[in-house]
């Protein structure tokens, strides 16, 4: 590794000393956190969708640097390619021009370690014994593991036809179909109508699939995921979506928009759920700041239904005796969810600044689980919450980036009047940095070190550690931790 | 409560650091071109650091550590990157034989090469722009020794004469144009 910093060091021509001194104390810091642990068994790790694709670098002879601030992050430039349907605007856009064994797939997993500490969780007084009663107990595990695997393809079909698959699994292996969509480019020869079809991820301006942190607690943006205590809304902001978008972005992508019509399955295949559709809207706008970089505001909205009950059927093979089992797809009664906010990319040199606000509504129905053919419980109300981060990057150098995140969530009106005010709420904050010791146009490889600790008061953690319940006391605040460190590759 | 206080102490704390060490780095940039932020030929106030880290994140696998073309990518293109040291460019708007000015090597960057793997970096901002162009000086000392060269004037468009047409064969063949358009111009 050291070998390999060296020399990368050396083709840039630079002074390799500091950056050999850093390295060394970064690995003593993870030593010492090594030696705080005790060993005991491994922990699943939760699949952490993060993306990045050397399979373009190749394409287009450009380092992972050209497109991301730090990868998976995008800059501009990255995202212009990314709105320009993934052309540059060259010869090498064409698939034609490729050679023929070229072939635009990428592979991205992590060998890692990492400790997850859980404390208020219900565990039985005695172990192995179900009659000992439930207990107030803390959970650790720690031990080496491997994160999730993307394998990931996307390029162009045609001058202005591109597509992305993305087969992902868990650490044990199941697949599922993250992403997979066909994109049609300057429609009308305009670079403002753009079309998108299939399942991708919302237009964030602040995406969670390509961000810094891959630990359990803080590998994933609680404001992205986060529903009420009770409520049956399976909408998740972070998660990808079913649907057709249409957007446009002018030349440099400084000003952008989006408008998505979409499945309301949250992205599940199969219409397991619901027969409505889902609207999202976004709009952000880039300024150049001088010496200080590029500032980009945005705004969005996610309008919505979930259904409260289905069609059910008593002749359903496996139906239990004397009860019915509800037909897939059959949603009704259908209850309305919104999620607004705005979100920022803010420049200040070598500093990188992402605010983000979120307030969520969801209908009475929804945040108290009542089908919309019942009645509600007496004094119920729609939940309503809001909640935000503000994350920090600090690029030493294109590769090394020093990254924390602060994020909280507070609820605003609880579905239930006998619900504790604070119940459901979230305090998390994130620190860590990414080296990457090699930066060129084949591959990539990060070393990864991040702590992360949450607070959920009433409620099991949203990164599902511990035993994923919730605690003895509605009130009651769970403290969940993470260590991790790792080497997060990409070919 | 109390680790909410701490947590949000520690956010301050580190925000302040990040502020302090973004903003220091920032401010000690200077910026560059003619037009585009005030500095034509940079002079005593060339400040080309910034534009190092940029050279180093976007152009670093191609044009290499040295600027001389040798990048990592090299091998696998044609027409291969420009040499900065050699300080040659074809596309200028000043006499053969001389260095561009400043706005078109920002131009070139800004644009790209359609026929090229030079992409264009429009994405970028005209201030990282201009700090590459500062950059990019540094790789040859005829940006200190030669004097500056202003733009060829363009005269407008003259009348079709087969004395033109001889008089552009003659150039076609002086400047070289069939190196790349071919000697029968296709």
């Amino acid at each position: 590794m050291v070998n390999c910093f060296l020399e990368c060091r050396q083709r840039i021509g630079g002074n390799s000393k500091p950056f050999l001194l850093r390295s060394i104390l970064a690995c003593a810091c993870v030593v010492v956190l090594l030696c705080f642990c005790k060993s005991e068994s491994a922990h699943t790790l939760p699949l952490h969708e993060v993306r990045a694709i050397p399979a373009f670098a190749r394409k287009y002879g450009l380092p992972c640097s050209a497109c991301h601030t730090a990868w998976p992050e995008l800059n501009n430039f990255g995202q212009t390619f990314r709105d320009d349907g993934y052309q540059l605007g060259n010869d090498r856009d064409s698939p034609i021009y490729q050679h023929p064994s070229y072939f635009p797939i990428t592979f991205r997993i992590t060998p890692n370690w990492h400790l997850e500490r859980t404390n208020h969780q219900p565990i039985d007084a005695v172990s192995g014994d179900p009659t000992s009663g439930l207990i107030d107990g803390t959970v650790k595990a720690h031990g080496f593991d491997l994160s999730g695997i993307d394998i990931w393809a996307a390029g162009t079909l045609y001058k202005n036809i591109s597509f992305s698959v993305l087969p992902s699994a868990d650490s044990s292996g199941n697949f599922h179909f993250e992403n997979a969509f066909v994109r049609l480019d300057n429609l009308v020869k305009s670079r403002w109508l753009n079309v998108k079809f299939g399942k991708f991820e919302l237009d964030n301006v602040i995406s969670e699939k390509r961000f810094l942190f891959l630990s359990a607690n803080g590998g994933l943006y609680q404001t992205y995921h986060f529903t009420p205590v009770g409520d049956s809304n399976n909408f998740g902001l972070g998660d990808n979506q079913l649907g057709l978008e249409l957007s446009g972005h002018s030349a440099n992508s400084y000003t952008r928009y989006g408008a998505a019509l979409l499945s309301s399955n949250d992205g599940n295949v199969g219409l397991p759920a619901n027969r409505g559709y889902d609207t999202y809207l976004t709009f952000s706008q880039a300024f150049e700041a001088g010496r200080l970089g590029l500032e980009r505001f945005g705004v969005y909205a996610y309008i919505g239904e979930r259904p409260t009950f289905s069609q059910t059927s008593s002749a359903i093979p496996g139906a239990p005796t004397g009860g019915t089992t509800a037909v897939p797809g059959t949603g009704a009664g259908n209850k309305p969810f919104y999620r607004v906010g705005f979100a920022g990319n803010l420049s200040l040199g070598k500093f990188e600044f992402l605010p983000f606000f979120v307030h969520g509504h969801d209908n009475a129905f929804l945040g108290t689980s009542t089908p919309a053919n019942q009645l509600l419980p007496v004094g119920a109300s729609a939940p309503a919450w809001n909640g935000g981060f503000i994350e920090t990057h600090y690029f030493v150098h294109p590769q090394f980036v020093v990254t924390q995140r602060y994020e909280i969530i507070r609820m605003a009106q609880q579905a239930l009047v006998t619900a504790p005010a604070n119940q459901g709420d979230i305090t998390a904050y994130s620190v860590g940095y990414r080296w990457y010791p090699i930066m060129f146009s084949r591959a990539g490889l990060a070393w990864h070190n991040e702590y992360a600790i949450t607070k959920t008061i009433g409620n099991a953690p949203l990164s599902g550690d511990g035993v994923g319940l919730t605690p003895l006391l509605p009130a009651r605040a769970v403290w969940s931790n993470s260590l991790f460190f790792g080497f997060d590759f990409a070919f | 409560m109390k680790h909410d206080k701490t947590a949000v102490a520690l956010v301050v704390a580190m925000i302040v650091v990040l502020l302090a060490t973004g903003g220091i780095s920032a401010f000690a940039q200077e910026s560059h071109i003619g037009n585009v932020t005030g500095h034509a030929n940079g002079g005593g106030q060339l400040r080309p650091d910034a534009g190092k880290q940029l050279y180093r994140r976007y152009c670093i696998g191609c044009h290499g550590p040295q600027g001389d073309g040798n990048g990592e990518n090299a091998t696998w293109i044609e027409p291969k990157p420009r040499d900065f040291t050699a300080a040659v460019f074809k596309c200028r708007s000043t006499p053969t034989g001389t260095l561009p000015t400043d706005d078109d090597l920002f131009n070139s960057v800004t644009r790209g090469f359609i026929t090229t793997n030079m992409p264009a970096w429009k994405p970028l901002t005209n201030h990282n722009r201009a700090d590459l162009v500062a950059y990019i000086k540094t790789y040859s000392a005829r940006w200190k020794t030669d004097m500056p060269v202003e733009p060829i004037v363009i005269p407008p468009e003259p009348s079709v004469t087969i004395e033109g047409i001889l008089h552009g064969r003659e150039l076609y063949q002086k400047v070289e144009c069939w190196k790349c358009h071919g000697a029968e111009g296709h």
